[in-house]
């Protein structure tokens, strides 16, 4: 759902939508930012790096470096091909090192460079490849040590799926809100979803999102391109609000995928994404 | 047969017999496709506590694999003891309990910061890893009492060598912990130098028959070997007897001036004994 611009925000969250204004990015910032021009490598007291794969994915190629001022993340992962049912997760992901709780948002200038994704004719499951911006908010069950459970996590992504209809190169756009199933947040309730529209491989995009917290209890996801004066702000309501802190708060720039399995033939999901002028309020 | 013949053959050398044994080893010399294989590695990462892997590369460039890592000691603490180990790897998934693995290896560049606060050196290394049994019960999801070998080209931060230089060893371990992110060396031995930029082939294989491993590394026309005998049961299988490609780093914990190794390498013609 669209409309949240005529709703006062909060400091935090019109810093982070400062950056929406045509060149009004300016760094160093306040706040836990970064531009990736400081250094041509990744700097280690800001992020570091990790790599996941569930559900017997495995990943091969990876890249996690700085190209031109920008981060760059590719992920070429697999899933087996000795069943049709079902589906593996993996990522290459770069976490900010602050776990700061009661962060409301985080944002970035994404720009896909690359997306596939391979179609399963025996497994419905869609294969996807994304680009994103991923974290963890808060808690809405008993907070249990060492464990995801009850976790509430948000991200807003490019994405291409193995189902597309759409021409090869274009992306979708789409924000998830989900609750965590299991420990490790393989599983999830999806909790409620934005779609915001689609984008070309190779274009620069603003993306954002932001927990408003108490009395909305929904999150602001906003995407903006290059030349656009105005973000397009989109809303993510949920049923409940914070009750504990999550576990472990992170705050991640990934390219992760959903891999279907699929035999005899193995399903594949490769990104190529770049990062640049990340904020995250702490 | 003596025991360099033994190793001759599962090296897979020019020798008639290791020829006819070779057939039966398992060769990739990334030129099949454009991509890793994914009937035949899976990449993996990991970095023990206050270690941090930031930059990090691995994929096919000019039919060979690249790859590249990063990482630093950065401990909570900021201690200035110890130090943290992180691995950027290849484990190879297509010969289950292999005993050997070789390949050709490049190291473009090895990058040691050193800390004037802690003895112990950082050493970046390009290598070739395998856990091949156990020494005690194998507890299931545990690498502990696991023995391992490595051969590896390497640089430390306390080298006296010349910028170029590189060192080249072998090395044998039983991990004392879970993780095997602690371990009580085997035995070791000191292969010779390489220069950056400099292709060598080396490898390492594990001798059941005569409770050793051996270490190769040849160059066009000359093969040398190595062998570390060890006394521990070799009767139980590891956990996960996993063979890897991977650079390793060694870093040490230091302030507060954080240490950072990284290597450059490429592998190419890995060839993985049944």
């Amino acid at each position: 759902m669209k409309g949240l611009k005529s709703v006062a925000l909060p400091a935090a969250a019109a810093a982070i939508l400062a950056g929406h204004a045509p060149g009004a990015f300016a760094f160093p910032c306040a706040m836990f930012c970064d531009d990736f021009s400081a250094a041509t490598y990744i700097l280690p007291q800001k992020w570091y790096g990790e790599e996941e794969t569930t559900s017997d994915g495995q990943q091969t190629e990876s890249w996690r470096v700085i190209v031109n001022g920008q981060l760059r993340i590719q992920s070429k992962a697999w899933a087996d091909n000795d069943t049709n049912s079902g589906f593996a997760n993996a990522r290459n992901s770069l976490l900010a090192r602050p776990k700061v709780h009661n962060s409301k948002s985080m944002s970035g200038t994404v720009t896909m460079r690359s997306a596939s994704a391979t179609p399963c004719a025996t497994n419905e499951t869609p294969s996807v490849a994304r680009a994103r911006l991923f974290g963890y908010f808060f808690n809405v069950g008993s907070a249990v040590p060492t464990s995801h459970i009850d976790d509430v996590f948000a991200t807003v992504q490019l994405y291409r799926s193995s189902t597309s209809p759409y021409p090869p190169g274009t992306l979708r756009v789409a924000g998830i809100v989900g609750r965590c199933t299991d420990a490790s947040c393989n599983r999830f309730e999806t909790l409620g979803t934005a779609s915001m529209g689609t984008v070309e491989v190779d274009t620069p995009l603003r993306l954002s999102m932001y927990w408003r917290g108490y009395p909305y209890y929904a999150f602001s996801m906003t995407r903006r391109l290059p030349d656009q004066q105005q973000a397009d702000d989109y809303t993510v309501t949920i049923p409940f609000g914070e009750r504990h802190e999550s576990i472990s708060p992170d705050r991640r720039l990934e390219v992760s995928s959903q891999i279907a399995h699929c035999s005899p033939q193995r399903a594949m999901a490769d990104g190529v994404a770049d990062f640049d002028e990340v904020y995250v309020d702490y | 047969m003596n025991l360099q013949s033994i190793f001759a053959v599962l090296v897979g050398t020019i020798s008639v017999l290791g020829a006819q044994v070779a057939s039966a080893n398992w060769v990739d010399n990334f030129d099949t496709a454009t991509y890793i294989l994914p009937q035949a590695w899976r990449g993996e990462e990991e970095a023990s506590e206050g270690g941090r892997l930031t930059d990090g590369v691995r994929y096919i460039r000019d039919e060979k694999l690249a790859m590249r890592s990063r990482a630093w000691a950065w401990p909570d603490n900021d201690s200035n003891v110890g130090s943290i180990q992180a691995r950027y790897s290849l484990v190879q998934r297509k010969v289950a309990n292999a005993t050997g693995i070789s390949a050709q290896v490049i190291m473009w560049n090895a990058v040691v910061l050193p800390c004037a606060t802690n003895d112990a050196p950082t050493i970046t290394r390009a290598r070739l890893f395998g856990y091949f049994f156990n020494a005690g019960t194998s507890a299931p999801k545990s690498h502990l009492d696991d023995v391992f070998a490595a051969v590896q080209i390497y640089r430390s931060s306390n080298s006296t060598d010349g910028a170029s230089t590189l060192r080249v060893s072998g090395t044998v371990g039983r991990c004392t912990n879970d993780a095997c992110t602690t371990y009580e060396a085997l035995g070791s031995r000191t292969m010779g130098t390489v220069q950056r930029g400099e292709k060598v082939q080396i490898g390492v294989f594990w001798l059941q028959e005569s409770s050793q491993f051996g270490f190769s590394r040849q160059w066009p026309d000359t093969l040398r070997y190595y062998y570390v005998p060890y006394t521990v049961s070799d009767s139980q299988a590891s956990v996960s007897p996993d063979k890897r490609i991977e650079i390793s780093n060694q870093v040490a914990n230091c302030a507060p001036i954080h240490s950072m190794a990284e290597g450059v390498a490429d592998f190419d013609n890995v060839n993985i004994t049944p």
